[in-house]
């Protein structure tokens, strides 16, 4: 990181992190795995709700408050492109400084209670590991996607309406439409397509992570058995990894394209 | 010294700036008028590099500035809207730039006393009026004490002692032989400081020289009324 990007990124950090949104999320989620893992008990149907409230809340919070973010810094942005600076070096300092008080912000919202209740159960101790790094990698992901809208698209309403639009997509429809694939295709074998769909989707690919956790895998039928044989080993986690790390690296290279052509 | 040679720039199918050649030379104030839409803060925005130009180029003492980004530590930038980051304090932003810029001596203070805000640097900036944060920026532009002074429309929503304490450090500014550029649509504001008119029309230059120059070429007293025979001339 150049001695640029890590002070924009610096200012960044400090600014997003002092948002009271930004606080408010952390203590959501504090809230919430609190009082699941205290009124639930700790165990795995407690990690599983705050699962699914995850898979929800997060890309949705992560993209709204992104896009809006980057939005409001348009004139900020003007002022630090006036100064001595390359736009790969402001965009780097912007995406980072987004990207780590959200990080941190789940991080610290989810770790902290399930640190405290944490028991000696190994079982216990990854799933709650996989989740939190799921969130993580679920603030990344949307983080990019976020800076990658909001630096496309000028009008802020469109660009909001854009976020939320991929959000609903990713997050509700697109399983509506694998569902109607494989219910209305059943008489074929169509494992491998249903997998290349999930793959195509990284918010399915973190879902799947994380029901094949909690072998839930059984739950979605013959395809779920096939997952689950081949997400067990090394190579699974490598696929997984190369698909959330190809869902980072391609939209922030393309955010990066817009903020480098954008006119101020 | 400031040359801008064939500069083009088109949003869409609308041309906003139309080839202009235009000289800004040292310890000269030039005003650069037009009305609305005309392209006057575009041209501000090239040179600085916030718009990319379709063609033409921008040199600085004689040198296309190209895409190395070193040629902006030489200009201080006042822009239309003062919005900074709203949980930012003053002392931060300013903080910030400072390291950005790798400058910490030599640097212009004086503004601050001047305006009276150095409480107000401790402050959120979102906390802050607008007259406030115009002053900020203000101070902004002043405080590396680059060669090239960029204002665009500097005195919007300052008060009027705020006005006389800029137009000051202006008219000091180009006694030390600096390069600076004044956008304005209240153009009897520009009139006691610049030296130069640079009027563009709907992209193109349609008046470029002294003021004298253009008052005695349109036979007015006022730059105000030399700029509104221009416009009526151009129509006509």
């Amino acid at each position: 990181m150049s001695a640029v990007t890590r002070r924009i990124f610096q200012y960044q950090v400090r600014d997003v992190g002092r948002s009271r949104w930004v606080l408010g999320y952390a203590g959501f989620f504090l809230l919430c795995a609190e009082g699941l893992l205290r009124f639930s008990g700790v165990d795995s149907k407690a990690l599983l709700g705050l699962t699914n409230i995850v898979l929800l809340i997060v890309p949705f919070v992560t993209m709204v408050f992104t896009t809006m973010y980057v939005y409001s810094s348009r004139e900020f942005i003007e002022v630090m492109l006036a100064q001595p600076v390359r736009r790969r070096q402001l965009y780097m300092g912007i995406l980072l400084g987004m990207c780590v008080p959200l990080v941190l912000a789940v991080v610290v919202g989810l770790g902290v209670p399930l640190a405290l209740h944490v028991t000696g159960d190994p079982v216990f101790v990854a799933r709650a590991t996989t989740l939190v790094a799921c969130a993580a990698f679920l603030t990344v992901i949307t983080t990019v996607a976020a800076v990658w809208i909001a630096f496309s698209v000028t009008d802020r309403l469109r660009g909001l309406a854009i976020g939320i639009g991929v959000w609903l997509l990713l997050s509700v429809v697109y399983d509506g439409l694998v569902l109607a694939v494989i219910t209305g295709l059943s008489d074929y074998p169509l494992d491998r397509a249903v997998l290349t769909l999930t793959f195509l989707n990284p918010l399915d690919m973190v879902r799947l992570l994380m029901l094949l956790q909690f072998d839930a895998a059984a739950l979605m039928s013959y395809t779920g058995v096939l997952l689950q044989e081949l997400f067990s080993g090394v190579f699974g986690v490598l696929c997984i990894g190369a698909a959330l790390l190809f869902w980072t690296i391609v939209p922030g290279w393309m955010g990066y394209r817009a903020f480098r052509d954008r006119d101020f | 010294m400031i040359e801008i040679r064939g500069l083009t720039k088109a949003f869409g199918k609308v041309t906003v700036l139309s080839s202009i050649d235009a000289i800004f030379a040292d310890g000269r104030v030039t005003a650069v008028l037009g009305p609305n839409a005309a392209g006057k803060t575009t041209l501000l925005k090239t040179i600085l590099g916030l718009t990319h130009a379709d063609s033409g180029e921008i040199m600085m003492d004689g040198v296309a500035v190209g895409d190395d980004p070193m040629y902006r530590s030489r200009i201080g930038y006042m822009p239309q809207l003062a919005n900074f980051p709203a949980n930012l304090k003053g002392r931060e932003l300013l903080d910030m730039l400072t390291a950005l810029r790798n400058q910490s001596s030599k640097l212009d203070w004086r503004l601050v006393d001047a305006f009276g805000i150095t409480g107000h640097l401790n402050k959120p900036i979102g906390t802050l009026s607008g007259g406030t944060r115009q002053k900020l920026n203000a101070v902004i532009a002043f405080l590396f004490r680059p060669d090239l002074l960029i204002l665009d429309e500097p005195t919007a929503g300052l008060d009027p002692v705020a006005t006389g304490v800029l137009k000051a450090h202006v008219a000091e500014a180009r006694g030390e032989g600096k390069t600076i550029l004044v956008t304005s649509h209240i153009i009897s504001e520009v009139e006691e400081l610049a030296d130069d008119v640079l009027f563009i029309l709907e992209g193109k230059v349609r008046f470029s020289g002294t003021v004298a120059s253009l008052k005695a070429g349109t036979s007015q007293h006022t730059l105000e009324r030399a700029v509104a025979k221009l416009m009526m001339d151009v129509a006509a």
